[in-house]
C-alpha cells in the first residue's frame, strides 16, 4: 500500500505506548525469573563442573604415575609457580606432587604449549625427582584432525618417546624435531604441533631444574 | 503468499540457522550432538515465546526474543557441562553461537506458526546429520567416531577404509560449506525434477 501512514499513526500512538509498557513489564518479570533460575543452576552445577574439568587431570595422573610409587594424593598436594622467564607466560603452572612416606617422588606439571597450530595445547608433564621425564599427556588441544593430532592417532605413540629423556638427553641443541637437526620425529606433513609440544616439555624440565627445591619445599 | 517465495525464505532461514553449527558437522557424532542441542534450545525458546508472545509487541519483541534465547542457551550449556561433559567438550563452543540465529528465525516467522518453525529446525538438524555422515566418510573413512562421547554409548567407531591423513578438506570448516553447497544443489535438482514431472 502506498497511502502515507501519517493519519493512522496519530491515533495508534497512545495504545502502542501502553502495550509497549506492558511488554516491558512482562519481559522484565520473565527475565528476572530466568536470571534467578540461571543463578540457581550455576550454583547447583558448580561442583560437578569442577569435578568434570578435573577428570582429565585425574586420568592423566593415573596414566603417568605408577600407583606403587607414591602414597599421597597428588591431586590435592599442589603448588603454583609463576616463572614467565622460563615458561614464556604469566600464567602460573600448577604442579601436582607425588610423594612416598613423605619423600618426593615426582612432580607433574600442568602446563601449556602456547604456540600450537591452532591455539594453545594443554599438557601434563611428569618429571621424576631426579629430573628424568616420566611421560607426557595431552589434556586438551585444537590441532587439525588428521594432521596436528597424530600424537593421539598414530600406532606408535609419539608421546612415549619423551619417557626417560632429561635436560641433558638429548643435549639442548637437539631438543627439537629431526627436520631442525633434533632427535624427535615430526608428524607426516605437520611440524608445528610437535615443535610446540617439544618446546613446552623442554621448558617444563628447565622450570623443574631451576625450582626443584621450591617445588618440594 | 506465493509458494516459491516462501520456499526461498525457508532456504534462507535454514542456511541462517545452520551456519554457526556447520563446523561441528565433521563427524556424525558431532553433528548429532549440536543438532540435538539446537533442537532442545529451540523447543525451549519456542515454548517461552508462546507463553510471552501475547505481551511482546513489535518494539520489545526483538530484544525479548534475543534475551530469552540467550538465557535458554546458558541454562542448556550449564546442564551439558555438568552432566554431559564429554559431549560438551567436543561441541560446546558452538552452542552460544546459535543464539542470534535462533532469535532471527523466531522473528522472521511469526510466533503464530510454531509448526512451520519446528519443521524448519528438524530439516536443519537432518541436514546437519547428512553433512556429518558425508564428511566423516569422506574425511576419515569411518562412522561414529567418538560415539562414546554421546551418552556413553558403548559403540565403537566403524572403520570403513583406512586412510592415513584422510581427505583433509572434508574435515576442515570450508569442507562443511562445500558439502552444504552440494547438498543444496542435490535438493534443488530433485525439486526441479519433481515439478517438471507434475
Ligand atoms: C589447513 C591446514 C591445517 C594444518 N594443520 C596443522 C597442524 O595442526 N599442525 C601442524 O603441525 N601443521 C599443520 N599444517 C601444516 C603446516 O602449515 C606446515 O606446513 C607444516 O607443519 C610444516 O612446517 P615447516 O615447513 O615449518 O616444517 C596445516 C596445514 C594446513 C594447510
Amino acid at each position: 500500500m502506498d497511502t502515507p501512514n501519517a493519519p493512522e499513526a496519530a491515533p495508534a500512538e497512545p495504545r502502542a505506548a501502553g502495550s509497549w509498557l506492558k511488554g516491558l513489564v512482562a519481559l522484565g518479570i520473565a527475565l528476572t525469573l530466568l536470571t534467578a533460575l540461571l543463578a540457581y543452576m550455576a550454583s547447583a552445577t558448580r561442583e560437578r563442573i569442577v569435578q568434570n574439568e578435573q577428570a582429565g587431570v585425574i586420568a592423566g595422573l593415573r596414566a603417568l604415575l605408577d600407583a606403587e610409587t607414591y602414597d599421597n594424593e597428588p591431586l590435592l598436594d599442589t603448588i603454583e609457580i609463576t616463572a614467565p622467564a622460563i615458561v614464556g607466560s604469566e600464567r602460573p603452572v600448577t604442579i601436582y606432587r607425588a610423594r612416598k612416606a613423605g619423600r618426593p617422588v615426582a612432580a607433574v606439571m600442568r602446563t601449556i604449549a602456547p604456540d600450537g597450530y591452532r591455539g594453545p595445547i594443554e599438557l601434563l608433564v611428569a618429571i621424576a625427582y631426579d629430573g628424568a621425564l616420566i611421560g607426557v599427556q595431552v589434556l586438551h588441544h585444537n590441532e587439525t584432525p588428521g594432521l596436528g593430532n597424530q600424537f593421539e592417532t598414530r600406532a606408535a605413540a609419539w608421546l612415549d618417546d619423551f619417557a626417560g629423556r632429561s635436560l641433558a638427553d638429548p643435549p639442548q641443541q637437539r631438543w627439537t624435531v629431526r627436520k631442525d637437526g633434533g632427535d624427535f620425529d615430526a608428524f607426516t606433513g605437520a611440524t608445528i604441533t610437535p615443535r610446540a609440544i617439544i618446546r613446552a616439555v623442554r621448558r617444563s624440565l628447565e622450570l623443574y631444574a631451576a625450582q626443584r627445591a621450591q617445588i618440594f619445599d | 503468499m506465493t509458494d516459491t517465495r516462501s520456499h526461498h525464505l525457508d532456504d534462507l532461514l535454514l542456511l541462517t540457522a545452520l551456519c554457526p553449527l556447520l563446523a561441528a558437522s565433521d563427524t556424525l557424532v558431532g553433528a548429532l550432538s549440536v543438532g540435538i542441542a539446537a533442537l532442545v534450545t529451540f523447543a525451549c525458546t519456542t515454548a517461552l515465546l508462546a507463553l510471552l508472545g501475547r505481551w511482546l509487541e513489535r518494539d520489545t519483541r526483538a530484544i525479548g526474543t534475543l534475551l530469552l534465547a540467550a538465557c535458554v542457551v546458558a541454562l542448556i550449556e550449564l546442564t551439558a557441562r555438568a552432566w554431559l561433559h564429554p559431549a560438551y567438550q567436543a561441541t560446546g563452543v558452538f552452542l552460544p553461537l546459535v543464539v542470534a540465529n535462533l532469535a532471527f528465525v523466531h522473528l522472521t516467522y511469526d510466533a503464530t506458526s510454531p509448526a512451520r518453525v519446528l519443521r524448519l529446525m528438524l530439516a536443519a538438524a537432518a541436514a546437519l546429520v547428512i553433512l556429518g555422515i558425508a564428511r566423516e566418510i569422506v574425511g576419515r573413512g569411518s562412522l561414529l567416531h567418538g560415539a562414546q562421547l554421546l551418552l556413553g554409548a558403548p559403540a565403537d567407531e566403524i572403520t570403513l577404509f583406512r586412510v592415513d591423513m584422510g581427505f583433509l578438506l572434508a574435515m576442515l570448516p570450508p569442507g562443511a560449506f562445500i558439502a552444504l553447497g552440494l547438498l543444496l544443489a542435490l535438493r534443488n535438482w530433485l525439486n526441479e525434477r519433481r515439478s517438471a514431472a507434475e
